[in-house]
């Protein structure tokens, strides 16, 4: 193994996956792809946990799902955000701009 | 959030479970090849590629498994597997699951059907608007039996009384025959005055009440039920203003009163009670109902003390006092502990069905401790485990208490159609809200119990003996228990039950005191215009010339059923006018006795001779003279006798003189103890008041009812307008006073039956198991030398201690309950020696012979085979 990535905090993930789908629908690997890429390769994350999650942000209604087909013509499951899901992911943006800052400030100090 | 929509969600997803996991796998499928093909692009061999994806991916089955919690059934599918496997195993257990299912089926439907009875006939308010407020008024005396009140006291606390926004009485049932549009009949009437309905607050549904002035005239205008009207006058709309003919006036119908199904149900004429009529004006007349609204705010206590006052600035009466009573006390108070009791008698034959289905319960728990055992070592929770079996007792328990409601439901049904038990509300009794409420409280209670038996025996589960011997020990120490409470709870039953067979049996022969075979009676009513007493004469004279009638009489009362209050004066002693001395009377024709065949003790009967023109004479019984004159001849003496009711026409009536002292017999239900009875000869009646109705007597030498209708038209020939009513035997008569009894009898003896069955089963059940558990000490046992008949005798010792002390415990717990049912017993005591020993008796006798099957069985199992076995 290379160097060591750091693992993606506790609940996180949702937002980043919400933050994801905000560029349009996806598919699960696009979506983990999509992650991969904005965050130019440096977080890590086990692409299997992706799928248990994506049923959580829909079963709270987030995103939605359907089958479609993919770039290379192959049964896809598709997702996309709903407009509950956008007001979440303003909020959790929101937030996590908060957050950061205040953690910021504190690991700074000196 | 668990939503509505989200518990839909998880509920489409239980018939979608194949779907769902297909899904899951392709999209997850999709994903690596997706990634491989990517890894083979950026240069990879396919395989390392293949392998890398899948390494990335992660643990897919758990992942798979992850996914699936989320979308899938969740907890909801879990519950179902249980259910579906229970239902599996119940149904490879037909034997096992039919007698559970049926035996709590019994305990919950009885249990079910009789709350409903209580609910209703006990629970329910009355209907009237704050029937809380309603009270019947009594008036007591020291050292004796409520009464109700008179005239005179009525006027006082009408006029007087602050506590009571209303107070009426009432007086009923008394009968108006009506003549005209149909055959002639008498009709149910109850008198009241002004104030009645007011206080109840009901309306007429058509038409008005009486004005205030109608209730100082009499006759004229009549009010009547909806019953009447329905059912007699066939609904007819244009009734108000319609004519009918009553007690031989044509009167009017005024209005028409709704069926009040709490009190007084089976009124026909609402007539009224006028403030006019001597009977009225006597203070010690008391028979009236007071009835009254109390006014908000003020207690019964405090209505009781006002009351008291009033009634006691009456100069005859210093020492009464007015006892308040609830008027829905009054209406049902008579069955209330007869309905307890039955109560009691049947949550003891649900614990008793509790027990065998608990016994049931652990018999197969412990049979299936291979299969535990095996789930515990393969990782599932003891709790995962323990909800299986919790589910399967529910399963069992719901089939049970949907069976059970069928059969409550029957039972209900039964009930009111044939008005078992003649129950007030017996017609409003149905399974309700509140009764399904009680039987969801059972069946929760139920599964809990019967969570016991598993978790039990899950709690001490050892795997690796569980494994290797099939079988886990449920500790004998549990169905030792089980046995001694199932015999326990048997023996309070059987003890009841055989308190009331005792006492029926005991009543049954109690000597009437006349000979009720081969007599005939029938009920006359007839109305002012008829000519006194030449109008029963001729009847009497044209029924006994009938052939195959030996004697015909006429009496106001029936002999063992009843007979009018009466005050009594005496010539020879003070009368103190404040404690009047209360006996029975009856007014009858000189055959009455030889008609019923009672004994003379002493002077003589009446004869033809003691007419109206004749010195006043009057017979007494035995009782009466031994009370009155201990010692003394009372022949020659002198008393006065005056009834109590709407008849009376004096403080004291006239003087007669004893001429005659006639056997006890019994004037009231056979139960009741004799009262002192004055017997006077109705020629001899100056107040004209019998003739408004008398009971004709005739013996026949054959059946007396082939006499009836020859009676019938021997009556007719005289008075083709005469209603002949109630006609039966004699026998039939006494027989009817006993049914209360009989239905008390039939209700706890068929719940005894029930649990003696119950038990026996019980306890077979249980020795035969635990036996099966000792086969290998049995084994061992006749090994070194026992022989059959040894072994026999050690089972059936260590089965007997057990019951014995089941017996001696319930003989114990029967003496705490059983106290409850003096009030239903005759001639015996709570506490009756016999029906305890031969109640014991039944039961050991029964479980010993359960207890012989299994224990003979044993004993003669082969010796090799038996250490074979494990």
């Amino acid at each position: 193994m290379a160097k060591q990535k750091p693992e993606l905090p506790q609940g996180t993930l949702d937002m980043l996956v919400l933050k994801a789908l905000s560029l349009g629908p996806m598919h699960g690997y696009g979506i983990g792809a999509r992650i991969q890429q904005m965050a130019s390769d440096m977080l890590q994350v086990e692409e299997g946990t992706l799928y248990p999650a994506l049923y959580r942000i829909e079963e709270r209604g987030w995103i939605q799902s359907e089958w479609g087909v993919s770039e290379n013509n192959r049964r896809a499951r598709f997702y996309k955000l709903t407009r509950a899901g956008r007001r979440q992911l303003a909020v959790q943006e929101s937030q996590w701009q908060h957050l950061s800052l205040a953690i910021d400030k504190i690991m700074q100090a000196t | 959030m668990p939503s509505l929509n989200h518990l839909f969600r998880r509920l489409r997803a239980l018939w979608r479970t194949e779907h769902i996991h297909g899904e899951i796998a392709e999209e997850m499928q999709f994903h690596i090849e997706q990634r491989t093909a990517e890894n083979v692009r950026q240069g990879m061999p396919r395989e390392e590629a293949a392998r890398e994806a899948r390494q990335r991916f992660g643990n897919l089955t758990r992942i798979r498994e992850q996914g699936y919690e989320v979308r899938g059934g969740g907890f909801i599918e879990s519950v179902v597997q249980d259910v579906v496997y229970g239902m599996r195993v119940l149904g490879r257990n037909k034997a096992f699951a039919i007698t559970a299912v049926l035996t709590l089926a019994l305990g919950i439907g009885v249990n079910t059907a009789i709350f409903s009875v209580m609910e209703t006939v006990l629970l329910h308010p009355l209907r009237f608007a704050e029937g809380d407020r309603l009270f019947v008024v009594h008036e007591t005396l020291p050292g004796q039996e409520m009464t109700a009140v008179s005239g005179p006291d009525f006027d006082d606390l009408h006029s007087q009384a602050h506590s009571f926004e209303k107070l009426a009485v009432i007086f009923g049932y008394f009968t108006f025959t009506w003549t005209g549009d149909v055959e002639p009949q008498n009709l149910r009437c109850v008198g009241m005055t002004e104030d009645l309905f007011p206080a109840l607050g009901v309306q007429p549904i058509m038409g008005r009440l009486y004005g205030p002035d109608e209730y100082h005239v009499d006759g004229g205008p009549i009010l009547i039920s909806e019953k009447f009207w329905k059912e007699k006058l066939g609904g007819d709309p244009h009734v108000l203003g319609r004519t009918i003919r009553i007690q031989g006036g044509d009167v009017p119908i005024i209005g028409v009163m709704p069926q009040i199904p709490d009190f007084f149900p089976d009124t026909e004429i609402w007539a009224k009670i006028e403030p006019e009529l001597g009977f009225m004006h006597w203070r010690q007349n008391k028979f009236l109902t007071l009835v009254g609204r109390l006014r908000p705010g003020v207690s019964p206590a405090q209505a009781e003390q006002e009351l008291t006052t009033i009634l006691r600035r009456a100069p005859e009466q210093p020492q009464i006092s007015a006892e308040l009573v609830p008027l829905k006390d009054e209406l049902v108070g008579k069955v209330s502990k007869q309905l307890a009791i039955v109560m009691g008698a049947v949550l003891l034959v649900l614990v008793i069905t509790c027990v065998n289905v608990m016994y049931l319960l652990l018999t197969r728990t412990s049979g299936r401790a291979t299969e535990m055992a095996m789930r515990l070592s393969l990782g599932a929770g003891r709790l995962r485990i323990l909800r299986q079996f919790v589910t399967e007792n529910l399963l069992l328990v719901g089939i049970g208490s949907g069976l059970g409601l069928v059969l409550a439901f029957n039972i209900v049904h039964f009930v009111r159609k044939f008005n078992v038990g003649n129950l007030p509300r017996g017609q409003q009794i149905g399974i309700n809200g509140p009764v399904l409420g009680f039987m969801l409280a059972v069946t929760f209670l139920l599964s809990l119990a019967l969570a016991w038996a598993p978790f039990n025996i899950l709690g001490k589960l050892n795997i690796s003996s569980a494994l290797k011997s099939g079988k886990a020990a449920a500790g004998p120490r549990h169905f030792r228990t089980l046995v001694i409470s199932e015999v326990g709870c048997a023996v309070v039953l059987i003890v009841g039950a055989g308190l009331l067979v005792r006492s029926f049996w005991l009543v049954q022969h109690v000597d009437p005191g006349f000979a009720p075979d081969h007599a005939l009676i029938s009920y006359l009513r007839t109305y002012e215009d008829v000519q006194r007493w030449t109008y029963y004469n001729s009847i009497l004279e044209r029924v006994s010339q009938l052939p195959g009638v030996q004697t015909a009489a006429v009496s106001d009362c029936v002999p063992g059923l009843t007979a009018t209050n009466a005050t009594l004066d005496f010539k020879d002693r003070p009368n103190d006018p404040a404690n009047p001395v209360s006996i029975d009377g009856c007014w009858i024709s000189p055959d009455f006795f030889t008609a019923i065949r009672a004994p003379l003790v002493q002077g003589r009967f009446f004869s033809a001779h003691d007419d109206d023109q004749a010195a006043p004479v009057v017979i007494v019984n035995k009782t009466l003279a031994q009370k009155f004159w201990p010692g003394e001849n009372p022949v020659g003496k002198r008393i006065a006798v005056s009834y109590i009711g709407a008849g009376r026409r004096a403080t004291i009536g006239r003087f007669r003189e004893v001429v005659g002292v006639v056997g006890d017999l019994k004037q009231r239900a056979l139960d009741l103890p004799t009262n002192p009875v004055a017997y006077m000869e109705y020629h001899q009646d100056e107040t004209n008041h019998v003739f408004a109705g008398m009971n004709l007597i005739v013996r026949t030498s054959g059946d007396p009812r082939w006499a009836a209708d020859s009676v019938r038209a021997a009556i007719h020939a005289v008075n083709p307008d005469q209603p002949v009513t109630n006609v039966r035997t004699m026998e039939d008569v006494l027989s009817a006073t006993l049914n209360p009894r009989r239905f008390s009898l039939g209700l706890l003896g068929s719940f005894a039956a029930l649990a003696l069955i119950l038990s026996a089963i019980g306890v077979y059940g249980t020795i035969a198991y635990s036996l099966s558990r000792r086969t290998r000490e049995l084994g061992v046992r006749s090994a070194i030398g026992a022989t059959r008949g040894n072994l026999l005798a050690m089972i059936m010792k260590e089965g007997l201690w057990l019951i014995g002390i089941g017996v001696v415990g319930g003989i114990a717990l029967s003496l705490l309950l059983t106290r409850a049912m003096s009030g239903l017993l005759f001639g015996i005591s709570a506490a009756d020696p016999v029906t305890m020993v031969t109640s014991s008796a039944v039961l050991i006798s029964v479980a010993a012979a359960a207890c012989l099957i299994p224990a003979w069985r044993a004993s003669r199992a082969d010796p090799v085979e038996a250490l074979r076995a494990e």
